[in-house]
């Protein structure tokens, strides 16, 4: 049941760059953007105790192995917490940033090769919205400087020409021509939004990335700059790669919705299909999360507060430290309930992180009233503070649980983690999880989507 | 490059800041007093009349009596020492006229502090703009270097610059004398070109210091990243958007290290390293002796000297103010 | 019955800046109820923010309360001034006459408030821990009646004592950690602001809040700029905090959907000004003024694809007192605006269905015209009799 989310045969026929550029072209007409295994990590600088103990320096995965592809028309909506590599992504696709590894293919050519030699060229297709309107303009330019600016670069007409055609643009984004002699400072967060939009729309890109382009704004400006991006995207014929974090608003744009965790793609699928029937854990949690006019905020629950960080990411499957249905133990030797399963991995997880040594110990049973430091009484403290009961259903699963115990309330944190390691392993832990296909555009990485 | 919204915010601000003011109008009178030297001079301040020495400024007035050996007795005399409108400030121990040789100290001072201060600006702001726009290997270099000059003392570097290249002065024929307007004045501006090349290697390296620390600022901007989307080239972005939005600083540093350059200039020339005798610094020097009896000698150019400073200082908080960015002052 | 905690009347705050005066809070009246959560919605430059810090009295030149009774329950502290007291009606205080000295000890008892931005809001050198058992500490010395001035200031740094907090206050501020489902407290009390996340840091700002045993919690923006999974966390914290202690919590956000989790009753702020005022559900089902509805069409619904959003035109109203215009703020925007709208200033009034659904415009449909927010408590306030119905 397993595929590949892109077909790796078409992708290799474009890679390959002797084929002039107009043919492939015509091979998929449809796609504008392929990304196909796309990483960016980012290095942190080697400071001068690094280098005297020649440390590698620490490596943050923003974006590890994203593909995806974005068809000419329509909106791909990303959505993710902070520190999941949307704006990398976004950035990377821009070209702004060399890719670690994979490519970025923009209407068959190569983007990081494309920006290398000709980055004016690229940039008359693909253009860029940002989040924040207090930085996005230059205080010192005037509106028309401003929206004028990328029409001087490329040279574009004749000076009285380009005038023309600020003044065109800026009626088209709704604001009046008499104010172009105005400085960013004077207009409003909104308005701003509306001269980064008439500057990307001023060299007629094909991609438009819009990076948050609405989260600073108030839900009324909002509201109008949604109303225009859905205007000009029909009027220009755009793509969009549409990033936010507000599902809202991801739902009123999108037609696809990818859903990102950690530098990784966890679901993909178009928007209905994402918001009415979720596959990911993830995606149900993001959804359940959202709090709405109609509908509270209930249901599931990630169980760990802490989003990881990405410098460090959890092995397998990046969700499951705090993913509510983490799947259990698949060796047969021991058996769970759901319950207790959660408990004993949230005593693996606080094991593993170091959460649980001698002192910690120590103080859990001093906040105890009238209990001496033994075996028992650490057992038992340890017990309550993960929710684990006193015995669990399975026998064999107590008796595992019983031994790392004993090696914790002995100090020996290490036997501890290792008692547990092999027979309280979650699958999820192990591999990463599979991208499975689940209906016609429609794919989640969880290992839980491969066994219903 | 002066778009019309700074001009009417340095006039605003004139008008609402009088500290501005007076400081704006004592750095026009400074470069007025200088430019028409040759002019407001009353005397030449070379020449030298060994019968009018020590001469005090005009309001003091009264008679003194002093004992000296007058035909080979000792007499009390009654001496006038009363100044005259002849000599305003009075005159020095050559019989100098005061007045004239700080008019004309002046314009050694501004000379060599505007010319070391656009020299240093030039280089200071490029070394800096490129270490911080480019980073990594490029700002490491530049930045080093600029490290190990400003470790050490500015006088000694100056010092030791002057040792190795020796004074080079440089003749700027006065424009009122060669024109015939004016006679009986010296015909040439002394320019100490070492001086000026000592003082300009030392005030380079803050100056890039602040510009660095600017263009890593602005650099981060959204609009620059917009700017490289639209297929600007690097230098491009740096002559569009991170020059203009980081000159302020500069601008008010440069305008402040002015006045520090008045002072090392006065200093270099009070230590004897002057390269002309027209100079504040050498005056004072002169002067130092005969503080007790003719206070006037020192402390004369020395007023001068506070004069420009301060006038330059509140003229740089002026340009701080006036070319703020951030016209969204105020709000709430 | 449920009765008001906090009754604000005609409360006005005004910021004198270089560019004019700033009507920043323009004659508000409220009442906060015992153990409800009360929010208050706007978009930026409502004024939603500076009605939270005029409660705290922490507005600072070139701010200032300029009118307006604050009115806080306090049985005790009624009693001991005697009625016949400028500042104290029944059991009520008026927080506005109070000393300042007397007002902060109070802040420190029985007002907690937790801010937007818990990253500055943390002293970044000091251990969280010690700043929560600060604000034990502080409520502990207040209580014992202790005072803390110059003298007290001078001789503690001179004393070798390291820290201003009691072990004893540190203990407990352990225990609010662990009150707010800080995991580990123990260890993360004796971290650094940095060292934590935004949503730990977030929940560690609330526990701080809840040293002072607050009656009424002040949120400003508790949620904003966390992300979604961490929102829901943080609600459901105050939510359940709300129960267990029965704290009264003042919401301050400009996000719709919160309120709709959280908020007992909802007030919709516009132009320093309330525009409508009542319970959560009836106001977002049935909005009578005309800016909650167009609020609330503004919103994109992530349950149903189908929905249109229909943004209300222009902008944010100024809050400067020279361009707000006369009559209605919300006029140059409104949808169904008529020229009475540009001439009369409305006040909040019921509307006819529910006494306590209030609602400022002159098109709104309301009951007839009464004093909605008596100052005596002797006349029966409309809006706590209100308060009730609201819980049903």
């Amino acid at each position: 049941m397993e595929v590949q989310v892109l077909m790796s045969e078409s992708t290799n026929s474009s890679r390959s760059t002797d084929i002039p550029s107009t043919t492939i072209e015509e091979i998929d007409l449809d796609t504008l953007v392929r990304v196909d295994n796309l990483c960016k990590y980012y290095e942190d600088d080697r400071g001068l105790i690094d280098w005297a103990l020649s440390r590698d320096p620490e490596k943050v995965r923003a974006v590890d192995g994203v593909s995806f592809e974005i068809k000419r028309g329509e909106t791909l909506g990303v959505v993710g917490e902070s520190g999941c590599g949307k704006s990398t992504l976004a950035r990377t696709i821009m070209g702004l940033h060399q890719p670690t590894e994979g490519t970025v293919l923009f209407a068959g050519k190569n983007v990081a090769e494309q920006v290398k030699s000709d980055r004016k060229r690229f940039a008359r297709r693909a253009q860029i919205v940002f989040q924040d309107p207090s930085s996005c303009l230059d205080p010192r330019l005037t509106l028309r400087e401003i929206v004028r600016e990328p029409l001087d670069i490329h040279k574009v007409g004749p000076k009285p020409h380009r005038n023309e055609r600020v003044e065109e643009l800026i009626e088209r984004v709704g604001l009046a021509t008499d104010q172009l002699d105005r400085y960013p400072s004077e207009l409003s967060g909104g308005q701003r939004q509306r001269i980064g939009i008439a500057r990307a729309l001023a060299l007629d890109p094909e991609l438009l990335l819009l990076d948050e382009p609405t989260s600073a704004l108030d839900v009324s400006v909002q509201a109008q700059i949604l109303n225009l991006l859905q205007e000009i995207q029909e009027e220009y014929n755009l793509s969009y790669l549409f990033i936010s974090h507000d599902l809202s608003v991801i739902r009123y744009l999108s037609d696809r919705v990818m859903v990102m965790y950690l530098g990784k793609i966890v679901e993909i699928a178009p928007s209905e299909v994402i918001f009415e029937e979720p596959a990911h854990p993830y995606t149900e949690i993001l959804l359940s999360s959202t709090p709405s006019k109609k509908a509270n905020i209930d249901g599931k629950q990630v169980r760990n507060a802490d989003i990881p960080s990405p410098r460090n990411p959890p092995r397998g499957c990046r969700f499951h430290t705090r993913c509510p249905v983490v799947v259990p133990p698949d060796n047969h030797n021991v058996e769970f309930e759901q319950d207790e399963w959660l408990a004993v991995f949230d005593y693996k997880l606080r094991l593993r992180s170091g959460r649980l040594d001698t002192n910690k110990l120590t103080e859990l049973v001093e906040l105890q009233d009238n209990k001496t430091e033994n075996q028992t009484n650490i057992k038992e403290v340890v017990r309550e503070t993960c929710g684990i009961p006193q015995t669990l259903s399975d026998s064999t699963a107590e008796e595992v649980l019983d031994d790392s115990l004993s090696a914790l309330a002995d100090g020996d944190t290490e036997t501890a983690l290792e008692c547990i390691a092999v027979d309280f392993e979650s699958p999820c832990e192990k591999q990463n999880p599979p991208v499975m296909h689940i209906s016609e555009g429609h794919h989640s990485a969880c290992l839980r989507t491969e066994n219903e | 490059m002066i778009s019309k919204r700074t001009r009417t915010a340095v006039l605003k601000e004139l008008h609402s800041n009088k500290l501005a003011t007076v400081g704006t109008a004592l750095i026009l009178c400074m470069l007025f007093v200088g430019m028409f030297a040759p002019v407001l001079a009353p005397h030449d301040p070379t020449q030298q009349d060994n019968s009018q020495t020590h001469q005090p400024p005009a309001f003091m007035g009264g008679e003194t009596e002093t004992t000296r050996l007058v035909d080979g007795e000792m007499q009390t005399v009654t001496e006038d020492n009363s100044g005259s409108l002849t000599h305003p400030l009075g005159t020095d121990t050559n019989g100098r006229d005061v007045l004239s040789r700080a008019i004309y100290g002046a314009r050694t001072s501004l000379l060599v502090a505007l010319t070391a201060m656009m020299a240093s600006l030039i280089l200071g702001t490029s070394v800096g703009m490129t270490a911080g726009y480019f980073g990594g290997k490029t700002d490491t270099i530049l930045m080093r270097f600029v490290d190990v000059v400003l470790a050490f003392p500015a006088l000694l570097i100056t010092l030791a610059m002057i040792g190795v290249i020796g004074p080079l002065t440089f003749f700027i024929p006065d424009p009122f004398v060669t024109s015939g307007l004016i006679t009986d004045r010296p015909t040439h501006m002394v320019f100490p070109v070492t001086i000026t090349a000592a003082i300009a290697a030392v005030i380079w390296v803050w100056i890039a210091r602040v510009a660095r620390s600017e263009a890593i600022r602005v650099k981060n901007e959204e609009y620059v990243t917009a700017a490289r989307t639209m297929g600007r080239s690097n230098f491009g972005i740096i002559r569009k958007h991170v020059l203009p939005n980081s000159i302020t600083p500069i601008l008010v540093l440069a305008t402040i290290q002015v006045a520090s350059i008045i002072i090392i200039e006065s200093s270099l020339s009070f230590l004897g390293f002057a390269g002309t005798n027209l100079s504040w610094g050498y005056d004072i020097a002169q002067g130092r002796d005969y503080l007790g009896t003719s206070w006037w000698l020192s402390t004369i150019p020395g007023l001068f000297i506070v004069i420009a400073v301060v006038g330059i200082n509140l003229f740089g908080d002026l340009l701080r103010d006036a070319l703020d960015p951030g016209i969204d002052r105020g709000e709430v | 019955m449920t009765k008001p905690i906090i009754k604000v009347r005609n409360l006005k705050t005004r910021f004198f800046t270089e560019m004019g005066q700033v009507n920043a809070v323009d004659g508000i009246s409220f009442d906060i109820n015992q153990g409800e959560v009360l929010s208050v919605v706007g978009e930026s430059g409502s004024g939603k923010s500076v009605t939270g810090l005029s409660l705290m009295d922490l507005i600072d030149s070139p701010g200032q309360i300029t009118d307006g009774e604050i009115w806080f329950h306090h049985p005790d502290l009624a009693a001991e001034r005697g009625a016949a007291d400028d500042a104290v009606d029944g059991e009520f205080v008026n927080l506005r006459s109070l000393h300042q000295k007397a007002r902060r000890s109070l802040c420190g008892t029985e007002l907690g408030m937790i801010f937007q931005d818990p990253g500055s809001a943390f002293h970044p050198a000091l251990t969280v821990g010690e700043q929560i058992g600060e604000a034990v500490e502080s409520r502990r010395r207040i209580a014992r009646g202790e005072d803390y001035d110059v003298k007290e200031m001078l001789l503690d740094l001179c004393s070798l004592r390291s820290s201003f907090v009691s072990d004893e206050s540190y203990d407990e501020a352990i225990g609010l950690l662990e009150q707010v489902d800080i995991p580990d407290p123990i260890d993360r009390a004796d971290e650094y602001p940095h060292e934590f996340s935004g949503g730990m840091l977030q929940r560690a700002m609330v526990a701080q809040a809840l040293a002072s045993d607050p009656a009424v919690l002040i949120a400003d923006e508790p949620t904003t700029g966390l992300d979604v999974t961490i929102q829901a966390g943080i609600i459901d914290l105050l939510r359940e905090l709300q129960a267990d202690t029965g704290m009264s919590i003042f919401l301050i956000t400009h996000n719709i959907g919160v309120v709709s989790s959280i908020a007992d009753r909802v007030a919709i702020m516009y132009g320093g000004k309330f525009l409508e005022l009542g319970p959560t559900d009836r106001v977002f089902e049935k909005p009578a003024n005309p800016y909650t509805e167009g609020l609330l069409n503004c919103l994109p619904d992530p349950t149903d694809a189908t929905n249109i959003i229909e943004p209300i035109h222009g902008n944010v109203p100024s809050l400067l007192d020279h361009e707000m215009p006369a009559g209605c703020s919300y006029a140059d925007r409104c949808p169904a605006v008529t020229e009475e709208c540009t001439e009369t200033n409305p006040s909040l009034q019921p509307t006819p269905e529910t006494a306590n659904h209030l609602v400022a415009c002159i098109h709104a449909e309301t009951a007839e015209s009464t004093t909605t927010f008596p100052v005596a408590t002797t006349t029966p306030s409309v809006l706590s009799d209100g308060g009730a119905s609201a819980d049903e």
